[in-house]
Order: C-alpha cells, then structure tokens, then sequence
C-alpha cells in the first residue's frame, strides 16, 4: 500500500514537471509563469551559496520570532484567565472570534504610523496574527482541565498564582504547544506580507523585490525556501513539543490564521 | 437558564466595548495620543456612515462581495470534485493527503505575486487566488466527510437495490452534508480573510482598496471606519454562517 | 613625578576626547530616495557619494531605498528618515493637515518635462489626441503621473475629443506588463526606462509631460525633512542641501561622467549613448531647488481628490515651505 502511494507521489511529480517545461516553451499558457525547472535550481543554488539572502533571513527571523514572544506574552495569561471561569469566556471568546476572522494585515498602517517602516511594524503585525490562535488554543485547554484537578488544587489551599503554575499550566500544555505552533505559522505569513507591502528587509521583501524586476525564476527559488523553510519549522515544533506533551488533535483549521 | 446566560455575556460584551470606545474617543479628545495615530472612534463612525451616505460603501461591498462570491463558486466546485476523486479513488486521497494538509497550513498567500503576473492587478487575480486556497479545505472535508460515512448506511441502500446514482443522492448527500458544510465554511471564512487582505495589499478591488488608499493619505479617520466596516463584515458574516450551520443540521 | 602624572593624566584626556570631536564633525542624515534608478530622484545621490561631496561637507549619509512617494511620506513622518526626495506633494500636504511634523524644504522637479507616454510599436496611436477615448495608464493614486493623466483628459475634452481613460497599472514594470497585456493603450515612463526599446523600434512615444500645458510651471516634486530633525540638526541640513545643489551643478557640467557614475551605481544595461540620451528629457532649470512654483494649482487638485479636506491658509503654508535651509 505503502509502495503504491509512493509511486502515485513520484508519478504526479514527474508528470508535473514535463507539463511545466512543455507549458513554459510552449507559451500557451501564461508563458512568463513557466521558467525552466534548471533555471529555478540554479537560482536556488546561486541564493543559497551566496549569502544575499542573510540579512532578509535575519529581518524576518526577527520579526517572527518576536512577534510570536509578544503574542504569546499576551495571548497565554488572557486565555488562560478568560478560560478560567465559563461566564468569561462566553462573554469573550465570540469577540476573540469575530477579531479572528479579520487578516491583521489591514492594521498595519497604524502600525507603521507607531512604529515606522522599520522592522518593529511587521513585528507588530505577527504578534496580532499570532495572539488569536494561541489565546484560543489556551482557552480550548483550559475548558478541557477535568474539574479534579481544580478540586485539588483549591483543597490544599493553593493561591491564584500556584494555581496558574502548578495545575492549569502543565494540563494546558498540550494545546498551549499547539497554539504556538500554529501561532508561528500566523507569525510568518502576518510578517511576511506585510513585509510585501511597506519593508526595507526580508524574505517578504525580497519576493516583491524580485516580482517588480520580473525575476520569475528567482521568486520561485525564494518560494521554495520559505516553503521548506515553514514546514521544517512546524514540523520541528511538532516534534518538540510532543516530547514533552501529549498534542490533542490535529486542527483542520491551520493555515486559516494570518 | 441557558438563554438568560446568552444575554447576559452578550450585555456584558457590549458594555465591554462600549467602555473601550469611551475611552479611545477620550483619549484622542485629549490629545493623550496623537490624532495622526488613532481617530475617533464618533469620527471614525461618522466617516463610516458619510460615506455609505452617498453611495461609495456600496460601491466597495458590493466589489468585496462579489469577488468572495466568485471565488467561492469557483472554490466550491472544485473543492467538490477534487474531493470526490480523493474519496472515490482511495489511492488517490490517501497520497496527496499529506500535501494537501501541509499546503493548508502553509503561507500559501505569499505567492500572490504569480497570479498578479498571470493575472495582472485586477480582481480576477484576487479571486483566482482565493479560489484556488479556498477549495483546499472544501476538498479535505468533502474526502473526509464521505469517508465517514456510515458503511452500514449504504449497505443499507444497497440491499433495498438502489442504483448507485440513488444511493449517491439520497444517503451519501445527506449523511456527509454536515460536514461538508464545516469545509465550506472554513473554506468561506478563508476566502473573505484572503480576499480582504489581498486588496488592501495589491490595492484593487472594494474595501480592502479603500483602506490601503485610505492609509496612503494619511486619513487616519478613514482608516479607522475601513476598519470598523471589515469588523462589522466579519460578524455578519460569521452569524450567517452559524444561521446557515444551525439550518443544515436540522 | 606628580607633574609627570598630571601631564599624562591631561594628555590621556585629550586624546580620549578626540574621537568624541571627530563624531560630532561627522554629522549623521538619513536621506530617503524613492527609486533607485530614476535620474533627477537617485543620481544626484550617487554623484555626491561617488565624488566624495558628502565627506568633504562633513557628513554621514545614510541612503534607505524606499518603494515611492507614499512609503517616503510614512517614513518621515514616523521620524525613520530625515529628509525624504522627490516626493509628490500630495501625500506631504495630506500628512501635514493632519498634524504630521513635516515641511517641504526644497523644490525638486518643476513641470513633467522627463514623463512620456509609450504606445507599443505596431499600435496606431502617434500623438495624444489619437488617444481619445483610449486607455492611458498612470502609476498610483495621486501620484504626479495620475495628475498628468487628468490632465490629459482635461485637456482633451476641451479640444472636444472623446476622454480618455485614466488606468492605475503602478510602477514603470508593471505598467509595462500591463500594456504588454493590453491593460492600457499607453504606459507612462520616465528616463532610462525603455530608451533602448524605444530606439530598437518596439515602443514609440505618443506624447510627453511638457505637453500638458496646467504642469509647465508647477513643482511637481520637492524635498521634505522631519520638522524635529530640522530643529534639532539644522547644520546637517543645510549642509546636505549645499552638497545637493553641488551634485546638480556637476550632473549638467559634467554629463559624460555623470552617465558613467549612474551606469555604474544603478546597474544599468544600456548602451552609454543611449543612457545619454536622458539629457533631453531634462533642463537644469526644472531641477531648481526654488521656488517652489504653482502651490496654488497643486492645492485645489489636492483637494479636488481628496487628499486635503479644504485649502491650507496663507500661515499653515508659511509654516510648511521653509527654504531657509538651501543655498
């Protein structure tokens, strides 16, 4: 069974690969999409051999990693509050909801008003798109708490703070993990569109760069880095944590958060 | 009990934001922050309610709405098929399952730069694309949802001699309709969020448009009412989403 | 020996105060330049940096490549760059309205003299007029070449002609791209763009800037600073604008040496002759940096689109335009 699906994997790759170099030479179909396959790998290998991409890989790793710090700072101490009792996260959650639903991109003008057209903005914008999954996540785990452990917790006489610390926090992990795994993701597509739009550095930056100079090929080497890039890193983190936790289900709703 | 809870948090929500806006409206009244930052939220609204005044809103919504309509066919019907095949040629669903997972959880809208090339700077780049990421969960729920489906369902139909065009329309349909539906609305939910975003970043199309045009003048007013007009489109647009669920489940 | 040591003491002082006087004689700007190619917005940049006008003037320039007017506006606004170049006033005017510590402090291109109009070869079009009723492509929204534009229309159906269509396809690429895929009848540019293809014969000019009579005497760009900047460092700007203006004097003396240097700093693959041939796009006198021509004109279609809610006073204009700092 194994096999077949290999086999079906390998065939549809091969087959796409002639379709591409048959559309591109052709000049059927959008001809300027279609670069030949040796020129993406020659670009790819020119970016990677070449440390052009350095200070973009740097700008954006800055960005996301930051702005996955902050909205996660924010994001875990609210959901795990807002979670804590059922009044307040019916009250909240909808509008956490409703806040969702709409693409932080469109914030960033105020953004680049406080902050300028300097790193900090795109920052800013992948902490908001990274907030709204990890506080929902952490308020998903704190529903999931079997109330036990609360009963414990508040019979030996614990605080609010050892509560937070020693009982909610190890039951939440799993989904707080996954939270911040997605978070990441939201991270990077938050920072690096709005990298597009109004930016001196990065990987976002350097597609645009490469778009408005009709570097094709160039921008589809730099695609499949950040591709393999992001997945490598999900994956990484999915592993991590489930080292250290059990992850509850995967969500459908992954890529839905930028 | 349970509907006097509902109101209660929906009070308690409003007063929430109501308090926020105070303050915001406050805070800019009394130059605590700058003007150029934050607008009013009564000028901000007040912006908001000029322009549906004379007609521009209108003008952008419909834009807005149309493209997600568009894509959303589009997104649909393939999403449909795609998922069909998944489901129908096993082999075929359970090798690209992996892809297709990972591609959903990537930042797929990064290389909306290829549609503007294939495309140029118009809608049907916008919708094109959305299209094209929309039907990725639609296709995933519609594999999952048939795969799902009760065995005992259709041997059920089977043993009453139904053709299979029957047992497709009469059992399989229903049973894998609730979910579905959940890839449609996610796949919708994805569609605004990227149709949204892509106009403010390609600055084409209706209210995406408005507010990247908006930010380019220095209107911060506008800005704030652009903004206000996407939270208000959201919220309408997830009840009907949930007016829609509640309906289908029934 | 307690002389000895106070003499060292005293001369390890003063050597370690000497970097301190060489840093504050290097004084610090940041310059925004909204394109690195085009000739009146980036070369005078490179001439002064190639020809060392910044160092003997003292000062550290440190160049930040923004994508257009738009993105220059924000920049200084939010006190990321210092001076900002060649910049629309639209944007600045709207910004300055809401509050926004700006002033214009120089003129930079007076008139649309070095804009043209291209059609593609095997198209009909030859002149403005046979664009009646025909697509014309501008770059974004208020931009000087989407005022050209309306001008163009204006001026068209004045003649009694059908108007044209004003059609946003951006930047001087993707205005190609778009015309290339029948977008728009005719793209704007501006030199060196498409010279070489012009001279092969794939692209033919069908009207110039200067053939918009509204525009001849309106500044259509100018120079714009961080008001605080301007408070806080106003040798470094007054210093910048003494080397600016020695860049534009070496740019028209000395043309050869001049195509060289942008050759070379803006990567361009064209022939020298056909680089050259920009000279003709621009007189020195459209690159004044005073006065400031045709505030007026540019005010009411500032506000006939929205980007000033009504007319600035005779005081908030005062307050805006402040030469003082030139030459």
């Amino acid at each position: 069974m194994r096999r077949s699906r290999l086999l079906v994997q390998g065939s549809t790759l091969l087959l796409l690969i002639i379709l591409w170099e048959l559309t591109g030479r052709s000049g059927l179909l959008f001809p300027d999409l279609f670069p030949p396959w040796r020129e993406i790998a020659w670009e790819l290998w020119r970016q990677l051999s070449t440390d052009i991409l350095i200070p973009h890989l740097k700008a954006s790793l800055y960005e996301v990693g930051g702005g996955l710090a902050l909205g996660a700072l924010l994001a875990i101490p609210l959901g795990m509050v807002l979670g804590s009792r059922r009044s307040l996260t019916q009250t909240m959650e909808p509008m956490i909801l409703y806040l969702a639903v709409v693409p932080k991109i469109i914030v960033l003008p105020v953004f680049i008003l406080l902050f300028g057209i300097g790193a900090e903005s795109k920052l800013a914008v992948a902490a908001a798109a990274a907030f709204f999954p990890i506080a929902l996540l952490t308020i998903a785990g704190m529903r999931e708490i079997r109330p036990v452990y609360l009963d414990v917790g508040r019979s030996v006489g614990a605080t609010p703070l050892q509560m937070a610390t020693s009982i909610y926090l190890p039951a939440i992990l799993g989904y707080l993990f996954t939270g911040l795994r997605i978070g990441m993701g939201a991270a990077v597509t938050g920072a690096l569109l709005a990298e597009t739009k109004i930016a001196q550095a990065g990987l976002g930056f350097l597609i645009v760069d490469y778009y408005t100079q009709f570097r094709i090929a160039e921008m589809y080497s730099l695609f499949f880095l950040i591709f393999l890039l992001a997945a490598a890193a999900n994956r990484a983190l999915s592993l991590a944590f489930s080292l250290i936790a059990p992850l509850p289900r995967a969500q459908a709703e992954e890529g839905f958060f930028f | 009990m349970w509907a006097r809870e509902k109101t209660q948090s929906i009070l308690n929500r409003s007063l929430m934001v109501l308090s926020c806006l105070l303050l915001l409206e406050l805070a800019v009244s009394a130059q605590w922050v700058s003007p150029l930052f934050f607008a009013k939220p009564s000028a901000a609204l007040r912006t908001l309610w000029s322009q549906l005044a004379n007609g521009k809103i209108a003008g952008m919504v419909f834009i807005t709405l149309y493209e997600i309509g568009f894509a959303f066919l589009l997104a649909t019907l393939l999403g449909l098929l795609l998922g069909y095949l998944l489901w129908r040629y096993r082999i075929l669903g359970l090798s690209y399952e992996l892809l297709l997972s990972s591609l959903f959880a990537s930042p797929l809208i990064l290389l909306y730069p290829l549609f503007l090339v294939a495309f140029g700077r118009t809608s049907a780049a916008i919708i094109a694309l959305a299209a094209l990421f929309g039907l990725i969960p639609i296709a995933i729920n519609t594999r999952s949802a048939l795969d799902h489906v009760n065995p005992v369902l259709i041997q059920v139909g089977s043993s009453m001699n139904l053709l299979p065009r029957q047992i497709f329309r009469h059992i399989l349909i229903p049973a894998a309709a609730p979910a579905v539906f959940s890839g449609f609305r996610l796949g919708l939910t994805y569609i605004l969020k990227t149709i949204l975003g892509m106009e403010f970043i390609v600055n084409v199309g209706g209210i995406g448009k408005w507010i990247s045009e908006a930010a380019f003048r220095f209107e911060t007013e506008e800005i704030y009412a652009g903004l206000f007009g996407v939270l208000i489109l959201s919220v309408a647009f997830l009840h009907l989403l949930d007016r829609m669920e509640r309906w289908i489940r029934r | 020996m307690k002389r000895g040591f106070l003499l060292v003491a005293l001369s390890v002082w003063l050597l370690s105060a000497l970097p301190a006087l060489a840093s504050t004689h290097g004084a610090k700007i940041t310059i925004g330049v909204p394109h690195r190619v085009l000739f009146d917005t980036a070369v005078p940049i490179y001439v002064a940096e190639e020809k060392g006008f910044f160092k003997a003037a003292g000062l550290e320039v440190n160049t930040v490549f923004v994508k257009g007017g738009g993105e220059n506006v924000q920049a200084v606004v939010a006190g990321d760059v210092h001076v900002g170049l060649a910049t629309g006033l639209f944007a600045i005017l709207s910004a300055f309205s809401k509050g926004a510590p700006i002033q214009v402090v120089s003129a930079e291109m007076t008139g649309l003299q070095e804009i043209y109009w291209y059609v593609l070869a095997d198209s009909p079009y030859r002149t403005m007029d046979s664009l009646a009723g025909k697509r014309i492509a501008y770059s974004n929204l208020g931009s000087s070449t989407h005022m050209a534009v309306l001008g163009v229309i204006e001026l068209l159906q004045s003649k009694k002609l059908k108007a044209p269509e004003a059609v946003a396809l951006g930047s001087v690429p993707d205005t190609f791209t778009g015309i290339k895929t029948g977008q728009a009848e005719a793209g704007w540019s501006a030199p060196p763009f498409f010279l070489d293809r012009i001279e092969k014969g794939e692209l033919r000019i069908a009207f110039r800037g200067d053939e918009i009579p509204k525009f001849r005497e309106v500044t259509i760009r100018v120079n714009f600073a961080n008001a605080d900047f301007l408070k806080k460092n106003p040798g470094a700007a007054r210093a910048f604008f003494k080397t600016y203006q020695q860049s534009l004097d070496f740019m028209f003396k000395n043309q050869e040496e001049t195509v060289k240097i942008w050759m070379k700093r803006a990567d361009l693959k064209m022939a020298e002759p056909t680089v050259k041939k920009t000279y003709d796009f621009y007189s020195k006198g459209a690159l004044n940096l005073r006065p400031i021509k045709g505030i007026q004109v540019t005010l009411e279609d500032a506000a006939k689109f929205g980007f000033l809610k009504k007319a600035l006073t005779q005081e908030e204009l005062d307050r805006l335009i402040d030469l003082t700092y030139l030459p």
